[in-house]
């Protein structure tokens, strides 16, 4: 009963108060590995379209991060984030090349995005967003100034120390992440850690 | 000569005695009409006064400096050393909205032309290149990979921005297009935050203003920087602005020349106060300041309502003729200081006076047949202002209070006399002559001259306005542009793509012009019957393909509709007209210039390359197009600075014809070459000083400097002649003090202008102080050294 009160985390009162939760909850987090659903709405399609793949988050001890997105479904792609460099590939991993023109404008902004909830800076957020409570771990942003989202939402696990599904609204499409059997700080497998190349 | 002018002068006198009121009115009156005129005065701002239009080149150079974009531009580039996007963006709004939307408009720096609109084009780029390229990529297996890896990225990275180019363009057929375009503008850049240009240390943001004026326009740069810097204040903490572009440029100028301005003026106040109370000392000096007013407000007002503009520059260079004007006035005034009898003074001064005036007239009449229209304007003034100086000293003058008299004695037939007349020993003058004209060529050939447009304005170099931080940030432009021109813009268009393959043969030239984007009828039409063949041919075998692909992917084909919508569209000539209406009316605005007010407008394109264009081997290589070649004109400072250099080369021309004229009007006056040599010594003494002291000063012979030169000259001419004719007739009427007064007021007006920190200023300042401050001595001790005492006749009859 005592561990049960002691790691479950109190439920916010505002969204300023969620987001030093999640911070307090998520300093510790050095790795983290897990699943995702992503679902893409657009607006000339009715259903979505939908990719499933795997994510390895790294924080480096000289603060900065390295995050693999790989896809596995419908075809196999990936975006490697290292050291603010963005690098993809498409069916192999041997085609790795940094990504370029287009492709950095969403890579980059979506990677960015990630990295931000995992390294949470309540303050940067309120500076940068209308924060709106929508349930206990639920949090809707909208940007302040014109920017690619026009909103954000996102859900934190229960455990507050990561994303449960964050959600990226455009003006005429959407896209929802949904991340599955995360574990956190558990040894990493992968050489991308160091900078190495993928194997 | 002698004998007419004073008794012309005397008869007019003697009439204006009887009617002084109506004589002022008169005055009173024409001033009035002169202010009417001239507060009405039109300044033109644009570089074509400043060039000679005798060259069609600098001309189409000037027109195209004034018309192109990049000249009107303001950057304004935020920092922040820790690179904290979000205080620049703050900042950034802050400024924006700052500045009222008539002074300037933020530019849009991330052009998207919708990519419907590009493709819709297809039909105009389908050469056979193009057609090799499609049929490249329409072919079964690479159609099913297209497909493939574009559903890959729809689903995957892409954004709003990219989504409609993946639905309208799986096959990357949208080069066949954009190749054409100067820029790769139709697609997000991946350096943009918020819309603005971000630099590669992610430090800077840039943000740029389109002014709603001309970039020469003072009153709006001045008004836009103090919105600039109030907004300022309200900046976030540790964001920082650097300012450049044209305006800017304008602006700092005109903030220089205030600031200098604001305590040069206090100086020459305190100057012309102790002038006033040591060398004046009578009320009546308050002519001595209102003569030269009143000739250069008339000037001012026939310039006005003759010409339909003004040359700013003309006009701010032609009122230091001022000083010469208020020297006539300064004469007339000690002497009648000296001697009551106003018809002695009239038969005394009026020779020397108008053979002084003779001289600066026939120096400013030879810059009436320059080439440079703002030059011309010059003359015109001056000439005006010397004229009324003259007329208002000698009839005006000795009619006001203080020297009026109501009887005037009858005109004297001879000269006064005094037993201490004088006669130049001619070998002495000769070789003190020859040894200035000497010295001046030798130290000349060592000076430093800098006849550049830049040498004019101040550098920008403080924190706020830094042009070299400015260009380590945004990269400094090492290309240069061509500006082209013809009344039809089918030609324009055509002779631009010519010059660009020319240059675009050097593999490492990136040629950027707008001219590649609007081919021939005759070519579109072809383009068209090619892919309306290839459309007939091949539009069912496509979309067939990527259907299938669709189906093996398991994805709605709905996604592709854009695309396949294109093969079934029929195809669209495109003209001037409609690009004009189309998204790409900015981008044709950019490259396209044309005079809009004028009935038939000349159009004008710019060629931006990459690399610096050898124009001689351009010229060779288009020798056999003259035709062309007089359409064409090079921009670029280097060129720009050669080219006025040439032009101004073509000007020297009259500076013999000046010195000559000079001197055959100075024997005219004299029939004496000793005279005229004695006469010229003081000019040659000013120069020489001029030029000695530049060259010590390390300061080069820019154009201020040059244009200060014609008053510093012309005083010394003017005093050289009153010299010479009070020593060889030894009449004591205040001459030698009026000479001192005179100058030492140019001095503390014009040769003040030597503290000033703006480099115009500065110029004009020193050029006026090291000349005077030899001409005085020179004129008053020198002159009488070279002479010998003769015994006088004194019944000689002038």
């Amino acid at each position: 009963m005592i561990t049960i009160c002691v790691h479950t985390p109190a439920h916010a009162s505002s969204s300023a108060d969620l987001l030093q939760q999640v911070k307090k909850h998520s300093t510790h987090v050095k790795t983290m590995q897990t699943k995702f659903l992503q679902e893409k709405h657009v607006d000339f399609l009715d259903a979505p379209i939908t990719t499933t793949g795997h994510m390895y988050f790294v924080k480096k001890e000289n603060n900065s991060y390295s995050l693999l997105w790989e896809y596995d479904a419908p075809s196999a792609s990936g975006i490697w984030f290292n050291n603010d460099v963005s690098w993809i590939w498409t069916q192999k991993r041997e085609s790795l090349r940094q990504s370029k023109g287009y492709e950095n404008t969403f890579v980059n902004t979506m990677m960015e995005q990630i990295i931000f909830w995992l390294h949470i800076d309540p303050q940067k957020i309120e500076s940068l967003y209308q924060l709106e409570l929508l349930g206990t771990h639920s949090i809707k942003l909208i940007p302040k100034r014109k920017e690619m989202f026009q909103s954000i939402t996102v859900t934190f696990h229960t455990d507050l120390k990561g994303l449960e599904t964050l959600v990226l609204e455009e003006k005429d499409n959407s896209t929802r992440l949904s991340f599955f059997e995360t574990k956190y700080n558990t040894p990493m497998l992968r050489t991308f850690i160091d900078g190495t190349p993928l194997p | 000569m002698n004998k007419i002018l004073p008794h012309c002068v005397y008869t007019f006198y003697t009439w204006a005695v009887r009617h002084r009121l109506s004589l002022f009115s008169i005055i009173a009156l024409l001033w009035a009409l002169a202010f009417f005129s001239f507060s009405n005065i039109k300044l033109n701002n644009s570089s074509a006064a400043l060039l000679p239009d005798s060259s069609v080149e600098l001309q189409r150079m000037a027109r195209g400096m004034d018309l192109t974009p990049f000249s009107r531009l303001l950057y304004v580039d935020f920092y922040h050393p820790d690179g904290d996007l979000e205080s620049i963006l703050e900042a950034l709004d802050i400024l924006k909205s700052a500045i009222p939307s008539d002074l300037a408009v933020p530019m849009s720096q991330n052009l998207t032309i919708p990519p419907a609109q590009i493709m819709e084009l297809l039909p105009i780029f389908f050469t056979e290149e193009a057609k090799i390229y499609a049929t490249k990529h329409t072919q079964n297996t690479v159609i099913a990979q297209s497909v493939k890896n574009t559903f890959n990225s729809l689903s995957t990275f892409a954004n709003n921005k990219i989504i409609p180019w993946l639905r309208i363009d799986p096959l990357n057929l949208k080069s066949i297009v954009t190749q054409n375009l100067p820029m790769a503008l139709s697609m997000p850049t991946n350096n943009m935050v918020s819309d603005y240009t971000l630099s590669a240390d992610k430090k800077h943001v840039l943000l740029v203003l389109q002014p709603m004026f001309s970039m020469h326009d003072t009153d709006a740069a001045t008004k836009i920087l103090a919105h600039i810097r109030q907004s300022k204040i309200q900046f976030p903490p540790d964001v920082h602005i650097n300012l450049n572009g044209g305006l800017i440029h304008t602006a700092a100028n005109s903030e220089t020349i205030n600031a200098d301005i604001e305590y040069i003026v206090f100086l020459s106040f305190i100057g012309f106060a102790f002038i006033y109370l040591f060398l004046v000392r009578s009320w009546a000096g308050i002519w001595l300041l209102l003569t030269p007013c009143l000739a250069v407000g008339y000037s001012l007002g026939i310039m006005t309502g003759v010409n339909a503009t003004l040359s700013g520059l003309a006009l701010g260079f032609g009122a230091a003729i001022l000083g010469i004007a208020e020297d006539y006035a300064i004469h007339i005034h000690y002497a009648l200081q000296k001697e009551r009898d106003t018809s002695k003074v009239i038969r005394f001064l009026t020779i020397p006076l108008f053979q002084g005036f003779l001289l600066n007239a026939s120096g400013f009449s030879v810059l009436l047949f320059s080439s440079v229209p703002a030059i011309r304007q010059l003359a015109t003034f001056a000439l005006l202002s010397l004229f009324f100086g003259l007329l208002l000293a000698l009839f005006v003058l000795p009619l006001c209070p203080r020297f009026y008299t109501s009887r005037p004695a009858a005109l004297p037939k001879s000269n006064p006399g005094t037993p201490c007349e004088q006669e130049p020993v001619l070998w002495k003058c000769l070789l003190l002559l020859v040894v200035l004209s000497v010295s001046c060529v030798f130290v000349f050939s060592h000076s430093r001259v800098d006849v550049s447009p830049r040498s004019m304005g101040v550098e920008l170099n403080t924190d706020e306005m830094n042009m070299k931080n400015f260009m380590k940030v945004w990269g400094q432009g090492q290309g240069d542009f061509l500006i082209i021109e013809n009344t039809n813009v089918e030609i324009l268009f055509k002779n631009a793509r010519k010059i660009a393959n020319i240059l675009g043969d050097d593999k490492d030239n990136k040629v950027s012009t707008f001219a590649y984007f609007l081919p021939s009828q005759k070519e579109q039409e072809a383009n068209r019957a090619r892919w309306d063949a290839f459309i007939l041919d091949n539009s069912s075998r496509i979309k067939n393909d990527v259907l299938i692909e669709c189906q093996n992917l398991g994805i709605n084909s709905v996604i592709f509709e854009p695309f396949l919508h294109i093969l079934t569209t029929k195809s669209q000539s495109l003209s001037f007209e409609t690009l004009r209406e189309s998204d790409f009316a900015q981008l044709l605005d950019f490259f396209v210039l044309s005079n809009k007010n004028t009935e038939n407008p000349i159009f004008q394109t710019m060629l931006i390359s990459s690399q610096k264009i050898n124009i001689a081997a351009l010229e060779k290589e288009l020798s056999n197009e003259p035709l062309l070649l007089e359409q064409i004109s090079l921009i670029s400072p280097e060129y720009l600075e050669s080219e006025i250099r040439v032009a101004l080369q073509a000007e020297t021309k009259y500076i013999p014809l000046t010195l000559i004229l000079c001197t055959l009007i100075l024997y005219f006056c004299f029939m004496n070459f000793s005279q005229v040599f004695l006469a010229l010594i003081p000019s040659l003494c000013a120069m020489l000083c001029i030029l000695v002291g530049m060259y010590f000063l390390n300061s080069p012979i820019t154009l201020g400097a040059i244009a200060a030169l014609p008053l510093v000259l012309g005083l010394a001419l003017d005093h050289g002649v009153l010299i010479s004719y009070d020593l060889e007739h030894g009449v004591d009427l205040g001459v030698r003090r009026a000479l001192l007064v005179s100058s030492l007021t140019t001095c503390m007006s014009m040769g003040l202008l030597a503290l000033a920190v703006h480099p115009t200023l500065r110029a004009m300042g020193q050029v006026v102080f090291l000349g005077l401050v030899v001409e005085i001595p020179a004129s008053l001790y020198i002159l009488p050294l070279l002479c010998k005492k003769r015994r006088i006749n004194k019944h000689e009859v002038i």
